[in-house]
């Protein structure tokens, strides 16, 4: 098992969190939707999986987009996988995406160059990504650290 | 007589041959698929010669491979030769990285770019059989070992990139052909030897004498390598029932027998002596683009003769170059999934030039009959491959230059080059003059010496862009929030627009001296691991100094450093000093607050910098200004460097497809482009943004002292074909060329055929397109490539 996550209800619980927010959030929501894919992140340690859909209508009335927690039949064009202790890391803006990808710690397949469309939410992804940690009480997951 | 009437007199009655067509269908419509065979051979070699000197190992390697990959001769064919068992195969190089064929290998069919097919049995080969011996070995290995922290820790930033060179080594460089062409690799040898043994014997047991053992081992096994495909052609002539057929195939076996071992006598002679020497150098080390180069100045004195004796038509000599041609189809290169952004279209970077045309090293024009003849083949397949240039010089036959035109407007994917402005930019860049005129094409549009020089002229990309934003935000990356360059002051504290430039050029200037010293180590690593002694014969320099091409050992020595995002840079530089310091439209606290958060609740401004500050591109005396301000200081930035094989640093402005990759990395910028769009190609004005026409355009362009960059630059110009009249066409390319333009390509395609293509890609399985210097198959792009290119302004003429 990794650092951070003690099972995948917990990384459930927070990655739901910070896509409800990420997905609702007037700046961050609109600019993740203009993407119009469809994303699965892979995890493991704890093995989890999570799928974002940003191409079709939204689920629900608010939210920019629908994800799913857990193993999903909608097809994604674009597949991540890591460590969920490496994504936490990630979404601290503490791992190098380039890095990561160059040194093999995330490995991506299907329709890299779409993945692209999403960096322009990263910085404001960051930030939020503490926030809904906080939110939730995990105070202590938290991390603090130099970036880049 | 008007261009019209000239036009009407060319005459292109004929088109392809049957057979042509036939191939051309075959090689279009082929699979993409990996081969384990090179890399099975080159790892049996290495496992066994390890600890013998590295000169040593690769020619023993390269032989061992030459004796051992599978010869295929096929259907139609009349030049033969190929790189893989698949007949649209791509080696391995694991020499030079390895880890990301075991990361790539399980998912090469699922990929949505670059599919690459390849059998469960190869892939266990490659997992279980090839790539653990090459852990703790490969080049990729030891430039990370050379490589200093800080130089590894900025390369992940993205501000600039310079790992091309190690999938799959250096190439980009023309060859000697006519020198083997009229001695053979025997006569070669017999030179080769002559100078190791006027060695001391101290030498002889050298690197010096090492060299000379490694060409002369890699020439051997060339011409075994030519009578195997002698023998099975041979061999297939005597079952074959076809009369016909069996004829072509003795011939093609008399020929193999006879080439590249011995001067060629003939023009089918000649043509196949070139592709093996083209073949086995992209056997030997994969470096992409390895390029043809003048093939009409090679073949000319062949045809000539054969035509004299009444041995050879024009129209045969026409299929023969067509199959040259697509024969370079063949050969590509995969590129590792995650850097796919950046190196899209079908072929991995594999650019093959050819030219026709141009001045001949005395300066005379030295346009000839195979001139018209190879530009007349290369419009019967019009494929990716190769990349097919016309040199103009101002003495060239106007009918030349009007047939070049015609081909351009009907869609051929073809660029032009404007002799007088290259070959002095080349004696700019310390080229002997008969070298200059005498230059040849590789990558995507990078004029050099033929046969003479190794310049690693793709090596470097700097995102330009991604300069102004760290210039801006006092080193801090808008995209991820983290330092990607260094404190250059925060921005609220500049006063003028000089405090600006002067921040955009440390962060260039500090930029460039992290490439110097990564590019140092990469090169050495490459210098360590993976001589070239093949290469090494073919290009002239290294048998008289007895140095490997990859230490120096050419004539002339380059790297290539290119700006990304020329455009963005200009027109970003140019609205501060215009809305933030003259007309004070907003302040340069404001300004710098919007980039950081990607103009958000300033749409206003945004679209007040798009659209009311004038653009590069316009014919606009300022903006222009400031375009040769950044081109004109960006070469002086880089010629300041040298490189590790005693050459310069050499500046280029050209993209690839890195303005869409680097673009997607760059924050919002000054011009009023959002952070993730895609950033100006080559030295082409911002998409959407060169809004007053072609001739304003390209009266903005030959402004720019484009000589100074003597990597070369990209103009990209697209036409709406249905609006476009070859006179007119003709009439402005004549202007731009006079005015002082070096390069132009052409796209041809109406936005309505585009979008047809992207909703119904089996339909256009052979649309070709324009990238930046190169091209690729419009439905094999990406999304985010294929709307780049139809975002382009279309001009009509």
């Amino acid at each position: 098992m990794g650092q951070y996550y003690r099972d995948a209800d917990h990384l459930y619980e927070i990655y739901g969190h910070f896509l409800e927010r990420v997905l609702t959030h007037e700046r961050i929501g609109p600019k993740m939707s203009s993407a119009k894919i469809i994303v699965k992140f892979i995890y493991t340690d704890p093995d989890c999986e999570i799928t974002i859909d940003l191409k079709n209508p939204p689920a629900r009335a608010g939210s920019h987009g629908t994800y799913h927690l857990g193993p999903c039949e909608v097809e994604a064009d674009v597949w991540s996988k890591q460590s969920a202790d490496h994504s936490h890391r990630f979404w601290h803006g503490l791992e190098n995406p380039i890095a990561s990808v160059a040194r093999g710690k995330v490995k991506q397949g299907g329709n890299v160059v779409a993945m692209l469309k999403l960096l322009p939410v990263v910085r404001r992804a960051f930030e939020m990504f503490p926030i809904a940690l906080r939110e939730l009480g995990y105070d202590d997951m938290v991390l603090t650290g130099g970036k880049g | 007589m008007s261009a019209s009437t000239q036009l009407a007199a060319i005459g292109l009655e004929t088109g392809p041959s049957e057979r042509v067509s036939r191939l051309r269908e075959r090689i279009v419509h082929a699979p993409r698929e990996g081969c384990v065979e090179r890399a099975r051979y080159l790892t049996e070699s290495m496992s066994a010669h390890w600890e013998e000197h590295p000169l040593t190992r690769m020619s023993e390697a390269l032989a061992h491979i030459l004796d051992d990959i599978s010869v295929i001769i096929r259907e139609d064919e009349l030049i033969v030769g190929c790189r893989t068992s698949k007949l649209k195969g791509a080696p391995f190089f694991p020499e030079n990285k390895s880890r990301w064929i075991e990361g790539d290998a399980d998912s090469f069919e699922d990929r949505v770019i670059q599919k690459v097919r390849l059998g469960s049995e190869e892939i266990r080969e490659l997992k279980e059989d090839i790539l653990p011996f090459w852990s703790g070995r490969t080049v990729e290995e030891r430039f990370e070992e050379l490589l200093p922290a800080d130089v590894a820790e900025d390369m992940d930033k993205y501000v600039f990139t310079m790992i091309l060179e190690i999938t799959y080594g250096i190439g980009h460089f023309t060859m000697n052909h006519p020198r083997i062409l009229r001695h053979g690799l025997s006569g070669v040898i017999a030179e080769i030897r002559r100078k190791r043994d006027a060695l001391g014997e101290e030498e002889q047991a050298g690197e010096r004498g090492l060299l000379y053992d490694a060409m002369i081992q890699s020439l051997g096994a060339a011409i075994r390598f030519a009578h195997r495909h002698a023998a099975v052609a041979e061999s297939m002539a005597a079952r074959e029932s076809d009369p016909e057929r069996a004829a072509e195939l003795r011939e093609i076996a008399r020929v193999c027998r006879r080439v590249p071992e011995h001067p060629a006598r003939s023009f089918h002679e000649a043509v196949q002596c070139v592709y093996f020497i083209h073949l086995i150098a992209q056997i030997e080390s994969g470096g992409n683009s390895i390029s043809l180069g003048r093939i009409d100045q090679i073949l000319s004195p062949y045809y000539e003769a054969d035509l004299q004796a009444g041995k050879i038509a024009p129209e045969q000599a026409r299929e023969l170059l067509s199959l040259l041609f697509l024969k370079t189809n063949e050969i590509w290169n995969i590129l590792e999934e995650a850097f796919i952004p950046g190196g899209e279209g079908t072929e991995g970077k594999t650019t093959q030039n050819v030219t026709v045309g141009g001045m001949s090293a005395d300066g005379a024009d030295a346009t000839c009959a195979l001139s018209t003849i190879g530009m007349d083949a290369f419009a019967d397949i019009r494929t990716v491959q190769p990349n097919f240039g016309v040199r103009l010089c101002p003495d060239a036959p106007e009918e030349f230059f009007l047939r070049a035109i015609h081909y351009a407007r009907d869609g051929v994917p073809l660029h032009l080059f404007n002799d007088e402005v290259i070959v002095d930019s080349l004696v700019d860049g310390g080229h002997a003059l008969e070298d200059a005129r005498d230059y040849g094409v590789v990558g995507c549009l990078e004029a050099n010496a033929q046969g003479k020089t190794f310049g690693s002229t793709f090596a470097v990309q700097i995102n330009g862009a991604k300069c102004v934003e760290l210039a801006l935000s006092n080193g801090e990356d808008n995209v991820f929030g983290y330092r990607s360059g260094i404190e250059t002051g925060d921005p609220v504290g500049f006063t003028c627009f000089e405090d600006v430039w002067n921040a955009y050029c440390a962060q260039l200037s500090h930029t460039l001296d992290q490439v110097d010293r990564g590019m140092a180590a990469l090169d050495q690593a490459i210098a360590e691991l993976v001589p070239s002694p093949f290469a090494s014969v073919m290009i002239d320099g290294p048998i008289e100094k007895g140095l490997d091409l990859t230490r120096g050992g050419a004539i002339y020595n380059s790297t290539g450093v290119q700006l990304i995002g020329f455009a963005n840079v200009v027109d970003s530089l140019f609205a501060v000093e215009r809305a933030v310091f003259q007309e004070k439209l907003l302040s340069i606290e404001e300004l710098a607050g919007h980039l950081a958060n990607d103009w958000e609740d300033a749409e206003e401004i945004r679209s007040r910098l798009l659209h009311k500050v004038p653009k590069y591109g316009n014919d606009d005396p300022e903006a222009d200004a400031t375009a040769v301000r950044v081109l004109t200081h960006f070469c002086e930035e880089v010629l300041r460097h040298q490189n590790f094989r005693g050459g310069r640093f050499w500046p280029g402005i050209f993209s690839v497809g890195f303005h869409v990759a680097m673009g997607a990395f760059s924050g919002a910028s000054a011009d009023g482009r959002r952070a993730g769009e895609v950033l100006g190609n080559g030295i082409t004005p911002g998409s959407g943004c060169a809004t007053s026409g072609a001739t304003a355009l390209l009266n903005s362009v030959t402004r720019l002292p484009v000589g100074r960059a003597h990597n070369g630059t990209n103009l990209n110009l697209r036409f709406n074909p249905r609006w476009l009249r070859e006179e007119a066409l003709a009439a402005l390319m004549k202007t731009y060329l006079e005015l002082g333009g070096s390069q132009v390509q052409f796209n041809m395609i109406d936005t309505d055929t585009l979008r047809d293509a992207q909703r119904n890609p089996e339909a256009y399985r052979d649309l070709v397109v324009r990238v930046s210097g190169y091209s690729a198959l419009f439905t094999e792009l990406s999304e985010l490539a294929q709307e780049e290119i139809i975002s382009r302004m279309e001009y009509e003429a």
